[in-house]
């Protein structure tokens, strides 16, 4: 509860550490149990949506101080998996006046490099230092204080600590499923796709910022303003209407399947024979009438129509 | 003499106090329910969308376990925590929000959670002048952008959200302006087309043990007496086979359509 000698009341006891977690008095090789209790007076931090941290197992500790020339440098780490590796770095001059307060965020921006819009820290937070000068008196040259035991040394406050883990939206991602692609007949050669295909293709990560849903090709969408609620339908002809071809399910499939019949890899409609004579049937029959013969040979994939008067009689007119 | 420690442990002196409620909080509810000062010594809630005076709206107590709610006067449900009354109990209840999104920490030590288990199986309801919560506890949560997509079945997505358009559905990206009206000022937004155009082979997709890829005729040569040629398909995927000119008169030769093909016959007179 924050009152007028709240950061002087903090000089005196562990908090923003929990009880018992530092301020021990040095007896034996030092580590951050022995940090005097004047080091640190608050802290708080919070970790963001992507972080997977967890109140049930994972806490935030001091793991080290180090003196570095003039400068000390307090590194704090959670156990939380995802976050380890990244810990908040906040660094003070070993003479800086009182109560200066230092925010930091974790440099994990190499997350996910294959979009850097996807960057965010993990986790941030800030610091306030109070009396530095018994720090000082342990660390009076470069050296470390290090956490030999990070799940009873340096714990920060549980309440110190805002986790908002998949609370809200980060990113929007768009990706499309494959197409059904064609296969050959049997006993034709198998079609080479030039990349791998019944994949998933990610289109675009780490959509933030405005977004429009657009109805394209035969698409409504219905906004219910008073339920928040985005209805998304197929109507033939809605939206940007009928497609005049075919659309691609990621961006570059058209020109890598330029040689290709349709970006399926089968025959489009009016490159294989439909009908003849403007009957489309399953099997199509051709037969023989008077003075007509018709032979199949299948083997060739051959059909012969001769015309041999057969049955038939010639009248001659003298 | 009694001795006084000037400067007590966080926890310790928060033992004796009513924090995490606030001092004007009565801890008492009109059932006569008390809440005892040490039941939690610190707190951190944000619930999505908290507004002002949150306080400990109720508690839900079973043979084995209690629930405890945290609202405002607007929603008095805004997140809750579990406290088991088997196994270990716990030193903190962790509050979650209906979607079971993190939304607060209370803590506590020394089993004072059982004490929950004195009230009685039941409903215990608080005001918020009976419970309020500290303003130093209570983080401001604005409810503004998007918090998360919900399904019709119930589900919550929250993070790095996957749109995936499959089954003919295909979504597309592009960049787009947005016009503000009200000042005349343009600014780059991001649009995700929804196309809804189909799968020309579903029937491969859904039969794909029973399919077989046909083997289609996409072309036709016609061998006659003075060499071969082949004959495509026009745009419907149509060939035509006539005789000639159906006016000819010089040719005996016959083609009729019937239902299921064609018949080719030599009848009547020709020159």
């Amino acid at each position: 509860m924050a009152q007028n000698n709240w950061y002087n009341n903090n000089l005196f006891r562990d908090y923003p550490f929990i009880k018992n977690s530092t301020g021990f008095p040095v007896s034996g090789p030092m580590s951050i149990i022995n940090l005097p209790t004047e080091t640190i007076v608050d802290a708080g931090f919070i970790f963001t949506a992507r972080s997977e941290f967890n109140y049930a197992t994972d806490r935030v500790y001091l793991n080290r101080v180090s003196r570095v020339n003039t400068d000390f440098i307090f590194e704090f780490r959670t156990n939380s998996a995802k976050v380890f590796p990244y810990p908040l770095i906040f660094t003070r001059p070993v003479n800086a006046l009182r109560y200066s307060i230092e925010y930091a965020d974790a440099n994990n921006y190499q997350y996910d490099p294959s979009d850097p819009d996807c960057d965010e820290p993990l986790w941030y937070g800030f610091l306030v230092t109070g009396d530095l000068e018994p720090l000082q008196q342990l660390l009076p040259s470069d050296g470390d204080i290090l956490n030999n035991n990070t799940s009873s040394e340096g714990i920060i406050e549980p309440a110190l600590i805002q986790n908002m883990n998949d609370l809200y939206v980060t990113s929007l991602n768009i990706a499309n499923a494959d197409r059904t692609r064609a296969t050959s007949p049997s006993g034709c050669p198998d079609i080479v796709w030039p990349f791998p295909i019944g994949e998933i293709y990610p289109v675009k990560t780490c959509i933030d910022g405005d977004i429009v849903l657009i109805p394209g090709y035969n698409t409504n969408i219905r906004l219910n303003e008073i339920n928040n609620v985005i209805t998304i339908s197929g109507s033939p002809g809605a939206g940007m209407g009928e497609p005049c071809e075919e659309i691609p399910v990621f961006p570059g499939e058209d020109t890598l399947l330029s040689n290709f019949p349709s970006l399926s890899g089968s025959e489009k409609c009016n490159t294989v024979l439909r009908s003849i004579n403007g009957i489309s049937v399953r099997f199509f029959s051709i037969s023989a009438g008077n003075g007509v013969i018709v032979e199949d040979k299948p083997l060739v994939n051959k059909v012969e129509i001769k015309v041999n008067m057969h049955d038939s009689s010639a009248c001659y007119d003298g | 003499m009694s001795e006084r420690v000037l400067y007590p442990q966080w926890r310790d002196q928060n033992r004796e106090t009513k924090y995490p409620f606030s001092d004007a909080a009565l801890l008492k509810n009109k059932q006569g329910i008390i809440v005892p000062v040490d039941l939690f010594i610190d707190a951190i809630v944000y619930p999505l969308g908290n507004k002002s005076r949150m306080y400990m709206s109720k508690v839900i107590v079973d043979y084995d376990k209690a629930t405890i709610f945290i609202g405002d006067r607007e929603n008095k449900e805004r997140c809750y925590g579990i406290v088991p009354f088997t196994g270990t109990i716990p030193d903190q209840v962790i509050l979650v929000d209906k979607y079971q999104r993190p939304a607060g920490l209370l803590i506590s030590e020394n089993n004072n959670l059982l004490n929950l288990a004195s009230w009685g199986s039941g409903t215990h309801e608080f005001t918020p002048e009976e419970t309020e919560l500290s303003a130093r506890v209570c983080v401001p949560m604005p409810i503004g952008g998007i918090h998360g997509i919900e399904l019709e079945d119930g589900t919550l997505m929250t993070g790095d959200v996957w749109l995936v358009g499959e089954n003919g559905v295909i979504l597309e990206y592009t960049q787009i302006t947005l016009k503000d009206l009200s000042t005349n000022q343009t600014k780059p937004a991001n649009g995700i087309i929804i196309h809804i155009v189909g799968d020309p082979l579903f029937r491969r997709k859904f039969c794909e043990n029973t399919f077989f890829t046909p083997r289609y005729i996409k072309r036709i040569r016609v061998v006659g007496p003075n060499g071969s040629f082949y004959v495509t398909p026009d745009n419907s995927g149509n060939i035509n086979i006539y005789v000639s000119n159906r006016l000819d008169s010089s040719t005996v030769l016959r083609i009729f359509g019937t239902t299921s093909g064609i018949i080719i016959s030599a009848s009547g007179s020709g020159n």
